[in-house]
């Protein structure tokens, strides 16, 4: 009896200082020495260290570019039925996030309630429901239809709320899947725009993206979903998509932090590859 | 009367052990990171809507310790980050590259060294077009027991219309 209460209170000890230690992850023990020179440090970066850009800002900095409103850009709302994996879910939970976004920046009040109903359909789904405080948020939604600067600040709000969610509990690695999925869709949308037109501000705009590719890339690598076979074949998309947008020539041999937009230049030929490869990319996702 | 003995002794063990696991829980979660992050807004205001945020956990060891955060900007967009050191019991210092830890000519932005917080609270915006930049806490050694705490680093982009 004694030995047994031992045996569990060192068991409910271990228990608790391992929950304890996952929950609030500890500080890796790259030490430095007396001096300010680091002397000890990680081998390589983890992917859970990269703060990526808000679905918000990506949309807004795409309007600010030239993306216009397109009737049916935006991903089928009635998809989200045929969703199944957590994997698809995660990823459309992005796509219906950046979808949300660029509907509540081109003033489509109408589809932005129908994106945000999806958005919290897949969050109930994931696990993360308590992010959208459902009923307050839809009555605000509506109250303040037309009103773009306060929907704005709603989606903000949910943005904040999502960031506190995945960092109090330890899911970093999915915000690169959520992010991915919204990264994808809004070149998905600045393609389907210079489809049909020539815009220079765009194709900087989407090109400036495009280097984001390699951050996105060393996430997935470090990802312990990347046996998923949906995350294997986006992984392998989007390393072929960084491979492609490093061949052009504009950006070929340079280092990424010496690429002025402001001079692009971009074949046709490219231009229509890099639209090609977004297409594939959210097709991949989208496409059950 | 022996056997009610042993109890007593067992059970005041298994107290030992689970106040010692406990009181390591409390110290780690006495980081209220949605107050801080909400302090950390304050900020913000009223130029720069919220981007994104991260709240890096650092336990105070008998060591030098270092942690680096990678966040990507987009060139044309104007930043403010703003760094929340009220969850820390002991002094971070914060600094702020062009270049990750192991580059050559990594160009240093911001240190906390020269910079005075307001409310605990470091702020800096980048004048430099950037594609990223590098975040390094350097965690001196546990100035007394080991002890644990957060810094939220919160990131804001300029509105414009």
């Amino acid at each position: 009896m004694n030995k047994g209460l031992l045996l569990l209170g060192l068991g409910i000890t271990l228990l608790v200082q391992s929950c304890s230690s996952g929950d609030k992850k500890e500080t890796k023990s790259e030490e430095l020495t007396d001096n300010t020179e680091i002397t000890e440090m990680q081998e390589e970066p983890e992917p859970l260290d990269i703060v990526f850009p808000s679905p918000l800002q990506v949309a807004s900095i795409f309007k600010r570019s030239g993306l216009t409103y397109i009737e049916n850009v935006t991903n089928d709302p009635n998809k989200v039925e045929t969703y199944d994996s957590q994997m698809r879910k995660s990823l459309n939970f992005g796509v219906y996030g950046a979808d949300l976004a660029y509907c509540v920046l081109n003033n489509q009040t109408q589809k932005s309630l129908e994106y945000l109903a999806n958005v919290k359909d897949l969050s109930n789904d994931l696990g993360i429901s308590t992010v959208f405080q459902a009923d307050e948020l839809f009555a605000t939604f509506e109250n303040n239809m037309g009103n773009e600067d306060s929907l704005i600040y709603v989606i903000a709000g949910i943005q904040e709320r999502l960031d506190d969610y995945i960092q109090m509990n330890e899911m970093n690695h999915l915000s690169t899947i959520y992010f991915a999925g919204g990264w994808v869709e809004a070149m998905h949308m600045g393609s389907r725009v210079l489809e049909a037109s020539d815009d220079k501000k765009l194709t900087q705009h989407m090109l400036e993206q495009t280097l984001l590719l390699e951050t996105i890339v060393r996430a997935f690598d470090k990802s312990p979903y990347k046996e998923d076979p949906l995350i294997s074949e986006l992984h392998k998309q989007l390393k072929e998509f960084d491979t492609l947008v490093n061949s052009f020539e504009y950006i070929k041999d340079r280092p990424i932090e010496e690429i002025p937009l402001d001079e692009i230049i971009l074949t046709n030929e490219e231009v229509k590859s890099l639209i090609e490869m977004a297409s594939k990319l959210r097709s991949t996702i989208v496409n059950v | 009367m022996k056997t009610l003995k042993t109890k007593i002794t067992s059970i005041s063990i298994l107290l030992f052990f689970l106040s010692v696991s406990f009181t390591g829980v409390s110290q780690s979660s006495s980081c209220n990171t949605v107050e801080l992050k909400t302090q950390s807004k304050e900020f913000l205001k009223p130029d720069f809507r919220y981007d994104a945020s991260k709240t890096t956990y650092l336990t105070f060891l008998n060591k030098k310790q270092f942690k680096e955060l990678e966040v990507p900007l987009y060139i044309g967009e104007k930043y403010k980050l703003v760094f929340n050191t009220a969850g820390v019991p002991e002094n971070v210092d914060i600094e702020v590259y062009t270049k990750k830890y192991e580059a050559n000519g990594r160009e240093l932005l911001f240190s906390s060294r020269d910079s005075e917080p307001t409310d605990n609270c470091y702020t800096f915006e980048p004048t430099k077009a950037l594609r990223r930049v590098y975040i390094d806490y350097l965690i001196p050694p546990a100035s007394g027991e080991k002890s644990s705490g957060c810094v939220v680093m919160t990131l804001g982009y300029k509105i414009k219309k």
